[in-house]
């Protein structure tokens, strides 16, 4: 296991070895001619999103396809491959911004003949290719976008599924939380990103705040630009401000600096750390976050997944081939997987067959699918939204062991707009309808 | 050829030479060089600490502070902020004012420094400030606390980073108003040593109880010289002028001998002793072994077990396991002196502008150990004297910090800007000494 580790780690580390495998691939066959159910994997391979996001979600993809190529999946998917049809996936970068990777979307269906597409950490790709996977009517999966207006703004998606969260979700869930854990809690800060994902979580963020935790106050938001790098100043105002808690939506490799930088400058002594996405670097962060830092992983993902045969197996088969435990991008990218072949093994074709892009759209919408996160329900965004609970905890580093302690968990109906509301005016409304436990 | 002409002269021109070597020998063993390379460095400073004497405590703390404080500025750097690259020189000006300004001159023409910090006396502080205004150099003072530097004497190139004798003393008054609530009160009297630090405390304190509209009498004030080893007259005195309270200013080795000395006799029994700005220091603590004198009331500029906030524990502790010892307050003024010369350069972006640095410090807020939560200290543009928060208490027994079985506790805390002077007081002082007012008691020499 260690040389496939090693081999496969060398062509992830390159965007472009990625995409020359890409290229060989093209020229070799297409779906049809050689058998194969081809998969467009698209996922960051370079530039700060690749270590904490797209390296794991690729390394969960190469392995889950080797598994599953070989049959070795506990049941409901222990059929070998896609509906009994060997999985072929070609892997390509998803840096470059999003004109690019319309371009590569349209080369992955219309020269590599992939039969669906699954991929996307940025909000931005995601929106761009969500037209696009209309116009060519190829079934693709967004695995970990997290922006709410994938389908607010395209309500008529037929092809496009999301089978991760939104990022209301993310702070719904992160201010339900604080509300469950620090009741008492008066002094809020934040820093973001200065684009939408970083406006829109932070605006998510405060607006569930004076709902749920109304002594509070926001006593200072920053907005440094994204892969800015340095956050001194930044860290600075915020530490003079003395929060108790300090919200960010970073991610990546900003979200790897802001923690160093802050545990440095003696900002995460003060005020506890609450990272939206910050168990995309649990493997990694050992000594470099305080203990008592909270984390999420954007859903029942990585370490907040729960102990069942699925995921059990999952982490097996990850920490054997890369002597690293899953973090959630891993784990939502073999989410989509499972939904992939969840929806082509239902899809009411014979065994062996490559279901349509229609019919693989029909078995997804609205379905109940079981993955390594527990159960699925496509029930948002007219069937074409995953909706699921969200865990947060502490990050805890002790005798060279990462742990999450105070671990709290919200039902899906909990931190999740109802159909057709927008979460905003949910949040201003006083979350009727939530369904906590 | 002048030698042989005048044969005695010149022999003491050589003894001279042979005791200014020794001398400059002697200087060179107390100099510490600290962080960067002279080569590497984006900024000198130069710090003028007591190595030796009764004071040598708080020189050999505020070396560890500032050891802490690069510590911690290496750690921001490795985490990948753009810190200013600092060399820390400092030496022992022996608390002698004239032997201060020569090694400050020194660290100007010799080591290229662009910031003095550090001093203990505020005597000295006064000879070195001068300095710092006439050469332009930046003065960032960590310990010393005469009021009269800020406010009388303020300029430009001056600053000031831990709690003065103003801000101790109008916090010592708040604490005096509330008690005589309590006890009723009347009668006090106050000792203090007789240089700069001591008046100007006493006058600080009469102002600031003026303020509050407290009454009372005094009874006495009093003032030993400075390392005075015989208080037994003044403890007579303050006895014999039946004081209710008494507050005092003596600080370090001499508020611990009087205490000792006041201790052998009936004092404690009568009279409660109050120390605003030094006396809750952690020499104290140690010093007091397990007697917690009733009648205590203590305060310092900073305290090991108060706020008990990650960043005031996370600096106790990097001070005891880099020394094996708890700090006094001075450590963590020289730590935050360092600190704040950094982010004055972060801020201005460089050194080249001194306009740019003053600007730069003028206002600059600071996250401190000693900032309790929801408070940051800052730079008073007008004084250039640092806000800050102060906590007074009494005497408990409290063995968290070995080998101290004491420590102070039952804190009143005082909010940072109701101890600032008012801008109304400033100008009066300022005035007064500029000769137009007499509404101020004159700050005594």
């Amino acid at each position: 296991m260690k040389n496939n580790k090693s081999k496969f780690s060398k062509y992830l580390v390159s965007g472009v070895a990625a995409l020359a495998l890409a290229a060989g691939a093209a020229g070799s066959a297409s779906a049809a001619e050689n058998g194969k159910f081809r998969v467009g994997i698209v996922t960051f391979l370079s530039g700060p999103a690749a270590g904490p996001f797209g390296v794991p979600s690729a390394n969960a993809a190469k392995v889950l396809v080797d598994e599953l190529n070989k049959g070795n999946l506990p049941a409901p998917y222990d059929k070998v491959g896609i509906n009994g049809l060997e999985i072929e996936a070609v892997v390509i970068d998803e840096a470059g911004g999003a004109t690019k990777q319309v371009e590569e979307y349209r080369n992955l269906v219309q020269r590599q003949n992939v039969d669906a597409v699954i991929g996307y950490v940025s909000s931005g790709d995601c929106l761009a290719i969500a037209p696009v996977a209309e116009e060519l009517k190829t079934f693709t999966i967004a695995y970990d976008c997290g922006t709410p207006r994938l389908f607010a703004d395209n309500p008529d998606a037929q092809y496009m599924f999301r089978t991760g969260l939104d990022a209301s979700v993310d702070n719904i869930g992160a201010v339900r939380y604080l509300a469950a854990t620090r009741p008492d809690v008066t002094r809020l800060a934040g820093i973001q990103q200065n684009y939408s994902w970083g406006q829109d979580s932070w605006a998510d963020f405060t607006a569930a705040a004076s709902a749920l935790l109304p002594e509070a106050e926001v006593v200072e938001e920053q907005f440094p630009k994204i892969y800015q790098g340095q956050y001194g100043a930044e860290i600075s105002a915020l530490s003079v401000k003395r929060p108790e808690i300090v919200h960010s939506s970073f991610w990546g490799g900003d979200m790897e600096a802001l923690v160093l930088q802050a545990n440095a400058r003696g900002l995460l002594e003060d005020a506890t750390g609450l990272l939206t996405c910050g168990e995309a670097s649990f493997a990694t962060y050992k000594d470099q976050a305080p203990n008592g830092m909270i984390i999420g992983a954007r859903g029942p993902f990585g370490q907040f997944a729960p102990d069942n045969e699925l995921n059990t197996w999952f982490e097996g088969v990850y920490q054997n081939a890369y002597d690293l435990e899953p973090v959630y991008p891993a784990t939502k990218m073999a989410q989509a997987i499972l939904g992939l072949k969840y929806a082509a093994e239902n899809a009411g074709v014979a065994d062996k067959e490559i279901p349509s892009a229609e019919q693989l759209a029909a078995a997804m919408k609205g379905a109940t699918f079981e993955s390594v996160s527990g159960t699925v329900e496509m029930a948002r965004g007219n069937g074409h939204q995953a909706m699921q609970g969200i865990t947060y905890g502490e990050y805890h580093y002790e005798d060279g062991v990462a742990s999450i302690k105070n671990a709290v968990s919200f039902d899906g109906e909990c931190v999740t707009p109802p159909e057709g509301v927008a979460a905003a005016d949910w949040i201003a409304d006083g979350f009727p309808g939530a369904k906590c436990n | 050829m002048e030698m042989f002409k005048r044969p005695v002269s010149g022999c003491i021109t050589i003894i001279a030479a042979t005791f200014a070597l020794f001398a400059a020998h002697a200087a060179q063993a107390e100099r510490f060089e600290l962080g960067a390379s002279a080569q590497n460095a984006d900024a000198v400073i130069g710090c003028l600490y007591p190595m030796t004497g009764r004071s040598a405590t708080y020189g050999r703390d505020s070396i560890s502070g500032i050891k802490i404080a690069l510590q911690d500025l290496e750690a921001e750097a490795k985490s990948g902020l753009d810190v200013p690259n600092l060399r820390v020189i400092a030496d022992d000006p022996r608390s002698k004012a004239s032997y201060a300004v020569r090694l400050a001159q020194d660290f100007i023409t010799n080591d290229n420094a662009k910031f003095f910090c550090g001093i203990v006396s505020s005597g000295v502080a006064h000879a070195v400030s001068d300095l710092a205004k006439n050469e332009k150099i930046i003065m960032v003072g960590t310990d010393h606390a005469s009021s009269r530097l800020s406010i009388e004497a303020g300029h430009d190139y001056y600053f000031r980073v831990t709690n003065d004798s103003w801000t101790s003393m109008a916090a010592g008054a708040r604490y005096l108003r509330d008690l005589q609530k309590e006890t009723g009160w009347k009668r006090l009297a106050f000792v203090g040593p007789d240089y700069d630090y001591g008046h100007v405390s006493w006058t600080d304190l009469q102002l600031a109880l003026d303020e509050l509209g407290v009454e009372y009498e005094t009874v006495g004030d009093l003032w030993p010289k400075l390392y005075e080893p015989d208080y037994s007259i003044y403890i007579n005195a303050l006895q014999s002028a039946k004081a209710d309270v008494v507050v005092t200013a003596l600080w370090g080795g001499d508020f611990i001998a009087f205490i000792k000395q006041a201790a052998s006799t009936r004092f404690f029994e009568t009279t409660r002793l109050a120390n605003f700005d030094t006396g809750a220091n952690y020499d104290v603590m140690m010093a007091l072994g397990d007697q917690p004198y009733p009648g205590l009331i203590l305060s310092a500029r900073h305290h090991n077990n108060w706020p008990e906030t990650g960043r005031n524990k996370r600096f106790v502790k990097q001070f005891h396991d880099m020394t094996g010892r708890y700090p006094t307050y001075a450590a963590e003024g020289a730590y935050t002196g360092i600190i704040a010369i950094a982010r004055a350069i972060e801020k201005a972006g460089g050194v080249d502008d001194d306009r740019a640095l003053i600007t730069a410090l003028e206002g600059l807020q600071l996250a401190l150990p000693e900032d309790p939560p929801g408070f940051a200290s800052y730079i008073d543009p007008e004084t250039h004297q640092i806000v800050q928060a102060q906590a007074v208490g009494t005497v408990v027994h409290n063995e968290d910090f070995p080998p101290s079985k004491l420590m102070v506790g039952n804190w009143a805390i005082y909010d940072a800007e109701d101890l600032k002077p008012s801008k109304e007081m400033v100008k009066r002082r300022r005035d007064a000494v500029a000769g137009g007012s007499e509404a101020v008691p004159p700050p005594t020499p």
